[in-house]
């Protein structure tokens, strides 16, 4: 049995406004839904920590909330510089929130840093009777992004979840989790992946200076 | 440790024999009476002994003698806060003297004093003392201690009891109770509050520290609390769990039938428990130790003089307790009426001062109102300050020769310093609120008569998509605005409160008025405190605005008063990414006023701008936790020169005072978390008079800095 192992992620969530970015994070940390959630301004910033027993690994997700409103696009890359997963959010019964989304991974196939780990999460699943993006919509959507980034970019995760129930929120963070690079310290390659898997507590991301 | 150096009085007392303090009390010196009847070292007694004491002096009553140690300690918590009053007014007049003949800013005063080292750290030695004290009664097995939730504070024993707390508690604290408001857990916020350390409790200050902390409003507070405590002994559990804020709001639960007509009767119930603002508390059941943070949360004095001097009723209140009650009498003694006398003299004291601001005020805005606007200038703007009050630096200004200089003409700007010194230390009173925002700002320029209601038309009907897209927005974003604020929704119906119609058609107004600008995420919350200022104004006396003098008013406040970004609109979907280029120039600034905090930062990897981003979006509503000291951040850009390099100075003015809590973080992520928990109202109270003038001070350092352009 190997030493418990800590590591810390940061993690964004992109996605357009009132989709339920800040509701889905409030759940995963809190465990709480609030219908009077304020709107986010800029962006907001959260932690929760999961644990891993298969791999004996607790993980800490740094979690920046963004706010969805179109012009604050040109702010979301100091928000996912350096981030490890990110959530691009649609809601089921919106057609546009599910066009957005897509363009958030496309401009973070572009732009974010190599091997970030992406989720394609539809929100507001409990709202059945409103639905307007079909899972069929989804997998083809998948599919041709499969297509072109290869096998080697790896795979975006999709799940469906619900904020208000609770439903689906915790499967997403563990699905990351086990997508995230958890290999030992002594196999870490050449990769720049800011994680530190020491037990310490202290990562020491050193953020590249302006 | 040579603590009896430090502590003469308290070194012979641990030698001393407990029961012999009760012999008489001739037997001492004055000094030692201070300290009350019951001897100090009481927790090294025996139960028997203690037994002895309690049958012997105090007839078998128990309750008495704990009463008497309560009372003792208050006495001597009185005299410790004397004590710390004096040496921070002593300080801050020294502070003045260096900046106002050495020269010296409060930042560099405060930089060379962090410097030195402390000769010998009360702070420890006075912990460790009641830790020995505290090990001394276990091992004795003893029974008999203060009761752990003595109502007043304690402040070593509090200190200590945070130091460890801060080791035990993980920063994340799993909230299962779903709240139906947005006011995050307070609980969570202690959490935060003690694992830094901030100050629960006023301590003495180690040189560390950058600025006292208010000691007002928290010693009122106790006071409240020790007469709510001796009044209600047997209130349910539930009760006395309840957060001491809830008990401080709801004294000042604002009297809604003064708000004019315009607002629902359901409101004038006390159906909520709404704090002057119109923040509903849904705090939940707290448990003890929020007690202790909730002591920050009253409004500073500064803030609020009418509620200060209902404290001070209070406070004579409960010193007439202390004196009538039984053991009470035997207690007064020489000294404890001294430090009662003194602090009625600081109280008086206090209310001069603010007296005198709102008397300087009344001055101001008397002559303002008689004299009118200039004449013998041409450009001048209207109303008799004008926009951002030029006009009082103009030739030939009423007001001017209201100051009696009028023939200096070298000196132009005499008459707007003394307004802007007003501003700085007491702000701009409520009652006069809504007249001077409303020259300041420039909205008396601005206002055209019928032009809202024809916008408000334009904007229903608009076949315009990007005004459809700002429509779009707003109506998302209008039950996510101040969602615990009844003004903005009905938490009982559900429903909205009677300002959200005005808050969405102003907002809807300005996008058909400004379609390139529009309207975004932020402009909500700003223009719903604002509107929070304006109600509170008017139950002061203030003017009565309507709609649409609301609605010029913030037209003026977004295009007049907020920074630009060559030449483009703070809001302005381009000007977001100039502003983003300005948050990495405040780093610079940071590292240079604060390199200690700049070095800490850096050293974890925090990124400033992440966080300075929003609060500048949020035009600092996000940024600082009270909105009274929001207001006169407000008050105070009404009247900058330059707006932008006054949103740094705001900036750096509020990472001034958090530093402190900052720099006893040791991972990136309680920064962040820290700075997160101020929207939510939990941040540590500051009072504005000084951060009015740490942010002053940073501003005429600013100018002095050389920027590095950024590669
Ligand atoms: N029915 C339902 N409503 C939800 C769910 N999640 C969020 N909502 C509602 O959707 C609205 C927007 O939620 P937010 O979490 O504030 O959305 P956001 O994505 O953070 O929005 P921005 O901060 O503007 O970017 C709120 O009124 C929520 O109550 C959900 O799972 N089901
Ligand atoms: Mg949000």
């Amino acid at each position: 049995m190997s030493e418990p192992r800590f590591a810390s992620f940061k993690l964004v969530l992109l996605g357009e406004s009132a989709v339920g970015k800040s509701s889905i994070v409030h759940r995963f940390v809190k465990n709480t839904f609030d219908d009077m959630r304020e709107s986010t301004i800029g962006a907001a910033f959260l932690t929760q920590t999961i644990s891993l027993p298969e791999v004996n690994t607790t993980i800490k997700f740094e979690i920046w909330d963004t706010a969805g409103q179109e012009r604050y696009k040109s702010l979301a890359p100091m928000y996912y510089r350096n981030a490890n997963a990110a959530l691009c959010v649609y809601d089921i019964t919106s057609k546009a929130s599910f066009a957005k989304a897509q363009d958030w991974i496309k401009e973070l196939n572009r732009q974010a840093p190599e091997g970030i780990v992406v989720a394609l999460v539809g929100n507001k699943a409990d709202l059945v009777d409103e639905r307007q993006v079909d899972e069929a919509d989804v997998e083809s959507y998948l599919q041709d992004l499969r297509a072109q980034r290869g096998e080697s970019a790896g795979d975006v995760i999709h799940l469906e979840c619900s904020a208000k129930s609770g439903d689906g929120v915790l499967d997403i963070f563990n699905s990351i989790a086990q997508a995230l690079p958890l290999e030992e310290p002594a196999a870490k390659s050449q990769q720049s992946k800011r994680v530190d898997l020491n037990r310490r507590q202290q990562t020491t991301l050193q953020l590249g200076c302006c | 440790m040579p603590r009896s150096d430090l502590f003469p009085e308290l070194a012979v007392k641990s030698q001393s024999k407990p029961i012999h303090a009760l012999r008489s009390k001739d037997g001492y010196s004055s000094s030692q009476e201070i300290n009350g009847l019951v001897s100090d070292n009481l927790h090294n007694s025996s139960d028997a002994q203690i037994a002895k004491l309690v049958n012997l002096k105090f007839n078998s009553n128990a309750f008495a003698l704990i009463r008497q140690l309560s009372q003792d300690l208050s006495a001597k918590e009185t005299e410790l806060i004397l004590l710390r009053e004096e040496k921070s007014r002593r300080e801050n007049e020294l502070l003045r003297l260096c900046n106002e003949f050495g020269n010296l800013s409060y930042v560099e005063v405060d930089r060379r004093l962090n410097a030195l080292k402390p000769e010998k750290n009360v702070h420890k030695v006075v912990s460790a003392m009641v830790l020995d004290a505290m090990a001394i009664s276990d091992s004795q097995g003893s029974n008999e201690r203060l009761p752990k939730d003595v109502q007043r504070p304690k402040p070593q024993s509090r200190n200590k009891r945070t130091a460890l707390r801060r080791t035990q508690q993980p920063f994340h604290k799993e909230e299962k109770s779903a709240s139906t408001q947005n006011r995050k857990s307070l609980a969570e916020a202690t959490d935060i509050r003690s694992s830094v350390g901030l100050p629960v409790s006023p301590n003495l200050h180690d040189t560390q520290n950058p600025k006292e902390e208010p000691i007002w409003p928290r010693w009122l507070h106790w006071l409240n609390q020790s007469e709510e405590s001796v009044d209600l002994p047997n209130k349910s559990t539930d009760i006395q769990n309840k957060s001491s804020i809830e008990n401080s709001r709801n004294k000042s639960v604002v009297e809604l039938e003064s708000m004019g007509d315009s607002f629902s009767p359901i409101l004038t119930s006390t159906i909520f428990d709404a704090d002057k603002f119109g923040f509903v508390n849904d705090k939940p059941l707290q448990n003890l130790k929020c007690k202790t943070s909730s002591l920050q949360d009253m409004p500073s004095p500064v803030e609020s003089p009418v509620s200060i001097s209902k404290s001070a009723t209070e406070i004579n209140l409960t010193l007439a307790n202390v004196e009538n009650s039984e053991s009470g009498k035997a207690l007064t003694t020489l000294a404890l009426s001294q430090s009662l006398d003194k602090l009625k003299l600081l109280n008086e004291q206090y209310l001069a001062t603010s007296e005198m601001h709102l008397k300087q005020w009344d001055i101001l805005m008397r002559q303002a109102q008689t004299s009118g606007s200039p004449k013998s200038d041409q450009d001048v703007s209207l109303g008799t300050f004008g926009l951002k009050a030029q006009n009082l630096k103009k030739q030939g200004s009423s007001l001017r020769k209201m100051f009696g200089h009028e023939d200096e003409l070298s000196d132009d700007s005499k008459s707007f310093k003394f307004l802007q010194r007003l501003i700085y230390e007491s702000g701009i009173p409520p009652k006069h609120r809504n007249y001077l925002w409303f020259e300041l700002s420039g909205a008396k320029n601005r206002a055209i008569a019928g032009e809202y209601q024809r916008l408000l038309a334009n904007s229903q009907g608009t076949s315009d998509p990007t005004l459809i897209e700002s429509i779009d927005q707003i109506k998302l974003d209008l039950h996510r605005t101040l969602p615990s604020n009844i003004y903005f929704n009905n938490q009982k119906t559900n429903g909205p409160g009677p300002q959200f119609a005005a808050l969405k058609n102003i907002l809807m107004a300005f996008a058909a008025y400004e379609p390139n600008i529009g309207y975004c995420q932020g402009m909500n919350k700003l223009l719903g405190n604002v509107m929070l200022g304006v109600n509170e104004s008017h139950s002061h006396g203030g003017s009565k605005v309507s709609e649409e003098n609301l609605f010029w008013l913030y037209v003026s406040i977004v295009e007049d008063i907020l920074p630009c970004y060559s030449e483009l609109n703070f809001f302005h979907p381009k000007a977001m990414m100039l502003l983003r280029e300005d948050s990495l120039i405040l780093r610079q600034y940071l590292n240079k006023l604060m390199p200690q905090l700049g070095k800490h930062l850096e050293s974890l990897g925090v990124e400033l701008e992440l966080v300075v981003i929003s609060w500048w979006i949020g035009v600092f509503t996000e940024a600082v936790s009270s909105i009274d000291l929001w207001l006169k951040l407000l008050d105070g850009l009404l009247i900058a020169d330059n707006p932008r390099i006054k949103f740094h100075a705001y900036t750096l003015a509020a990472f001034y005072f958090y530093q402190r809590a900052l720099c006893g973080f040791k991972e990136r992520d309680s920064i962040y978390g820290f700075i997160n928990l101020l929207k939510t109202g939990n941040g540590p109270n500051i009072k504005s008079n000084e951060f009015m003038s740490i942010a002053a001070s940073f501003e005429k350092q600013i100018h002095t800095i050389e920027l590095k352009s950024p590669s």
